[in-house]
């Protein structure tokens, strides 16, 4: 198994009650498992998020390591 | 279709119809073709050739939601160019509902003098003595111009900057609330304002004579189907009614594009005590306002009311780029402190932007030190009493860089850049060099394709043709009076149709599904045609220099994007 740690923005992090923005919310994965196995386990599979680990936006097939720290966000336009 | 002329330096104000050369345009399309054909391009800004030109889009007025835009448009003493500075509020919609397409205000009032122009609900415009109101910031004018006009209005005016002529003023206008607190910002439009000897414009929100609308039945239904995709849209319907636009302070952050201490980190370290989720809480914690209407007819509700530990009123709306510009480029991670910074830009009547980059560039000089905001409020106070030090910040970066011989000028043209650094987002940093009105995040944001992954932020492809399309889409919708934010959920086939279909409605004329992109491009070839009068050359297209030379951390790249292709942009 490994765990990653997701940050979630804007609306997100009401769909999870128990959500700290300061710790983010652990996830518990198989070895091997990638972005979209992320995304399926939170129940965004068919969601427009965006996906950014280390600044970068990542692929959906993107492989997670343990400890990743994963940012979700919705879409946005510019302000 | 009535234009309104006032001849500053005779005092005379009179009305006619609008001439066949500008029927069927509207906002930016209209100031634009105004100056182009009425402003000698090699003018002085500041002298009485210069026009200041007020138009509601070509939707203003109507039922359609979302549409109280406003442009003012002059050539710019800040960036020399042709310039369009776009406001929400309430006047857009006011002017339509009185059937006024533009008001020209022209000439330059006898020195010393100073003048309000007055509309009434019957359209009847004239000029009034405002000698009384010299030197008002705008809180204070706002209330003394409602007590004296009664709460039937709605306001334009300036504050001291714009009295003193600072290439940072703005020319502030009130919001449903009626605070002076929504912001013609970019261009330093305020400081011709007040080189014309105009302190305020005051006009009668219960107008009832609105231009007729060609076929009433396909807009409203048209107009039903836009309210419907801005309620559906995800951005539009749940993130900025939650957030504002100040929920991009995550996101920028994250992908590393967030200039901060004047453009030397791509993440502010603070950016988690300044984020729009911070802000939504404090907010919310202290009994201010979230989801907060600005301007008429919005359904959005981006705006809201930020107060302070008591409840008190700070400032109202705290906004994306003023977080950035008083806060990641001054290194001030305090969002009270912020706050106090965006209530003294529209009291004092200043472009956040321009204003905060120009803090920090005196910072980065070392007159003063980041984070410091003590030292910011005072530059701020600076510039309204108009001292020596006041007047260079007041008059922007570029004039802050010279005075202390500093090479980090974030600015194109002389206008500040914004929110998104052009080395983590390559083409913002396109639009920025190559915009007829100087860095400007709003004539072409590509941050939503970023996010999408439909672009690499940080590779030099394909970014000139997506700043191109980005410019061409914007300039349109400039013309047209909808908030680009609102304009985020024409991405759907039936918005897109549905904006065709309020076009040809409202103006009685079949348009095709292209016109949109046709009034794009006209609008930035004529303004591209009288920035070459002035004499802008394709050399002032260009980024300065730093952002090719010094790299930006987390990511470490430079602006990448050739000379000889952003060239290319205006090739269509």
């Amino acid at each position: 198994m490994i765990t990653v740690t997701v940050y979630l923005y804007g609306t997100l992090p009401r769909r999870f009650e128990d959500y700290d923005p300061k710790q983010g919310y652990p996830v518990a994965l198989d070895q091997g498992a990638d972005i979209s196995d992320l995304l399926g386990h939170l129940g965004f599979a068919r969601e427009n998020v965006a996906p950014v680990i280390n600044g970068i936006i990542a692929d959906r097939g993107r492989k997670l390591a343990d400890g990743d720290r994963v940012r979700l966000f919705q879409p946005v336009q510019g302000g | 279709m009535k234009l309104i002329r006032v001849d500053m330096t005779s005092q005379q104000v009179h009305a006619e119809e609008v001439p066949s050369r500008y029927a069927g345009i509207g906002g930016r399309g209209l100031t634009t073709e105004m100056i182009n054909a009425e402003v000698p391009p090699a003018c002085d800004p500041m002298s009485p050739e210069n026009k200041l030109i007020f138009a509601p889009g070509i939707l203003s007025g109507t039922s359609a939601v979302n549409t109280s835009r406003i442009s003012v448009g002059a050539k710019s003493p800040l960036t020399g160019t042709i310039k369009e500075s776009n406001a929400g509020g309430k006047i857009a919609a006011c002017l339509g509902k009185l059937g006024i397409t533009a008001v020209a205000v022209e000439g330059q009032a006898p020195e010393g003098r100073l003048f309000q122009l007055v509309i009434d609900g019957s359209g009847r415009a004239s000029l009034q003595d405002a000698a009384a109101y010299k030197g008002m910031r705008t809180y204070a004018l706002t209330e003394k111009l409602y007590d004296v006009h009664g709460a039937q209005n709605t306001l334009m005016c300036i504050g001291p900057a714009g009295e003193h002529g600072l290439k940072s003023a703005s020319i502030q206008t009130t919001d449903v609330d009626d605070r002076p607190c929504r912001a013609a910002g970019r261009g330093g439009l305020g400081a011709v304002m007040g080189a014309k000897g105009l302190k305020a414009v005051v006009v009668n929100t219960e107008g009832k004579s609105p231009d007729a609308v060609a076929d009433p039945e396909t807009f409203q239904k048209a107009a039903k189907t836009l309210a419907r995709a801005i309620q559906e849209n995800p951005f539009t319907g749940q993130t900025l009614p939650e957030l504002g636009t100040a929920g991009l302070v995550s996101a920028v952050n994250s992908l590393g594009a967030f200039p901060s201490l004047n453009a030397t980190q791509g993440v502010f370290t603070g950016w988690e005590k300044i984020s729009g989720e911070t802000m939504a809480e404090v907010i919310r914690k202290r009994g201010g306002k979230n989801k907060h209407r600005g301007c008429s007819q919005c359904i959005i509700q981006c705006s809201n009311e930020y107060v302070d530990d008591k409840g008190g009123y700070m400032t109202a709306s705290l906004e994306y780029e003023t977080i950035w510009s008083m806060g990641g480029m001054t290194g001030i991670d305090d969002l009270d402190t912020i706050a106090r910074l965006d209530f003294l830009c529209d009291d004092i009547g200043l472009d956040t932007m321009n204003t905060g980059i120009a803090l920090a560039v005196a910072m980065d000089a070392g007159y003063k030190s980041f984070g410091d905001a003590r030292a910011a409020i005072d530059m701020l106070e600076e510039i309204a009493a108009g001292t020596e030090m006041g007047l260079i910040l007041g008059n922007g970066p570029a004039a802050v860089g010279k005075h202390f011989n500093h090479h980090r000028i974030p600015a194109v043209k002389g206008q500040g850049i914004a929110a998104y650094d052009p080395r983590g987002m390559q083409g913002n940093g396109v639009t920025y060099a190559t915009s007829t009105m100087g860095a400007d995040h709003t004539a072409g944001n590509l941050i939503g394709q970023y996010l999408g992954k439909q672009l690499d932020p940080l590779s030099a492809e394909g970014q000139v043709e997506a700043s191109r399309s980005a410019q061409i889409a914007m300039a349109a919708l400039d013309c047209t009076g909808l908030c680009m934010l609102a304009a985020s959920a024409l991405n759907s086939s039936d918005a897109a149709e549905a904006m065709v279909s309020l076009l040809s409605a409202k103006t009685g004329t079949s348009l095709g599904k292209d016109v949109m992109t046709e009034m794009g491009k006209r609008v930035l070839k004529t303004e591209r045609e009288f920035n070459r009068r002035a004499g802008i050359t394709r050399e002032e297209d260009r980024l300065p220099r730093f952002f090719r030379e010094e790299p930006l951390p987390p990511h470490n790249r430079v602006f990448l994007v050739e000379d000889e292709d952003l060239d290319q942009v205006y090739k269509f």
